[in-house]
């Protein structure tokens, strides 16, 4: 991996804007990003359809890692969420074999700061995804007793709604996201992103 | 990794360890190297679950979802109209003028201002979502048409399944506003005034332009000055605001 510059650009903003769910700045997004994007998936046998799910898929994320990894933006916006944005769309071609691409698409970068920043952000997405898969293995309890904790339900309203008790809502809790970790830690995916 | 260490890191995120027992946790996160391996992924997988299931997450993915509808609904269309208007750069200086002509004449005739200038007027299109798209269409015909009850109790329906909605939520205060139920109108304005939706100056605006209507002009006017310029409703505002 590249060593970036650490200086936070000022678009920063667009960040902040996700991270604070500013009606009018992601608005803005929309209005000065979502052009070159469904451009590009158009001319890469797309169509605008394509090109919203694309979007809306890569603001998420960039806000989900905003969210848990407090996400700081080292180079310009623009660069960075169209590459996002390219690189993810030739991945899914690719995937679905539908298209053959010859060039190899997933070069290009303008500036190690970008590629840098679109990797964390790619081994990002790649351990989210991970987490969900691994989420998808536990059992029903497990997967009712996280939700509806990190919802907005207390460990009591949780505990009576399940007919358990609090004592043991709170330790299958705690029980579950072991769980989970040690699923992770086993995961191939996850130690090699540890090790980056 | 056991149970018991399991339950440790629980208690220690949340918070629920004595002073002692924190401190000795904290000592062996920083000697004990598989530990602190295991408390690392431990506190990775509870924030991801933390957030993925948050409320605000959902709503910002809600929020987004409506943005982007409305990017490609309406803004794709609008841009295929713009298109056919192309203006070469003489042309602008040309259309400058022409607008600043149209805008002096309009200014020099323009009598004052009335709340009835700025009711909501416009026919509205909502964002439509896999469920309850019968409810929205009903909804939205009863809006369009001044079918004001009709509409409130369409809204009602979609907003049980989707009671953050902000769309949902200002146009039912219109509607409410429209048949002069104002407490009605009045909760729901200020619940979109709080939040930071697409429609909080819009609530805000048409909030004020609501007590402009029921002679409460200096709230009104109080609630025009909150309006920033980045908002659309912002030129509105002041204009309104120098009539008043």
């Amino acid at each position: 991996m590249f060593m970036g510059q650490n200086t936070v650009h000022d678009d920063q903003k667009y960040i902040d804007a996700l991270l604070q769910n500013d009606g009018k700045r992601i608005q803005e997004i929309y209005t000065k990003f979502a052009p070159k994007v469904i451009g590009f998936v158009k001319q890469n046998s797309g169509d605008e359809d394509a090109a919203k799910d694309l979007i809306q898929e890569v603001l998420l994320i960039i806000y989900d890692q905003a969210k848990t990894k407090d996400l700081k933006l080292t180079c310009p916006f623009d660069a960075y969420f169209f590459m996002i944005c390219k690189r993810k769309w030739f991945t899914r071609l690719k995937k679905s074999a539908k298209e053959r691409v010859t060039n190899d698409p997933l070069a290009g970068f303008d500036s190690e700061t970008l590629q840098d920043q679109v990797q964390q952000t790619e081994h990002f997405e790649t351990k989210m995804q991970l987490f969900k898969e691994l989420f998808q293995k536990l059992g029903d309890t497990c997967k009712e007793i996280l939700q509806l904790s990190f919802g907005s339900f207390s460990m009591e309203e949780i505990a009576s709604q399940l007919n358990i008790s609090y004592a043991y809502a709170r330790k299958k809790k705690s029980l579950c996201i072991g769980q989970l970790t040690k699923w992770a830690q086993e995961s191939q995916v996850y130690k090699q992103l540890k090790e980056l | 990794m056991d149970e018991a260490t399991t339950i440790l890191f629980e208690d220690y995120l949340e918070g629920l360890l004595s002073e002692a027992d924190r401190l000795a946790f904290e000592k062996r996160l920083a000697e004990d190297t598989s530990f602190a391996k295991d408390f690392d992924t431990y506190k990775e997988l509870r924030t991801h679950l933390a957030h993925e299931f948050s409320e605000e997450r959902a709503d910002f993915k809600n929020q987004l979802e409506n943005i982007g509808n409305d990017y490609f609904d309406k803004g794709s269309s609008e841009e295929k109209e713009t298109k056919v208007i192309k203006f070469r750069p003489w042309q602008y200086g040309i259309a400058a003028s022409i607008a600043l002509l149209i805008g002096f004449f309009v200014i020099q005739n323009m009598g004052p201002a009335a709340p009835g200038d700025y009711s909501f007027s416009e026919q509205i299109t909502l964002t439509e979502r896999s469920a309850d798209t019968e409810v929205l269409k009903q909804a939205e015909t009863a809006f369009n048409e001044g079918s004001y009850e009709d509409a409130i109790a369409n809204f009602t329906i979609a907003l049980e399944n989707d009671s953050e909605n902000s769309e949902l939520l200002f146009y039912k205060a219109l509607s409410h506003d429209a048949l002069a139920q104002y407490s009605d109108s009045d909760s729901l304005y200020e619940r979109l005034q709080t939040g930071n939706s697409l429609y909080k100056y819009k609530a805000t605006f048409y909030k004020a332009v609501s007590l402009w209507k029921r002679n409460n002009i200096e709230e009104a006017k109080a609630l025009f000055r909150t309006i920033p310029d980045t908002a659309d409703e912002y030129k509105d505002a002041q204009h309104i605001l120098k009539k008043l």
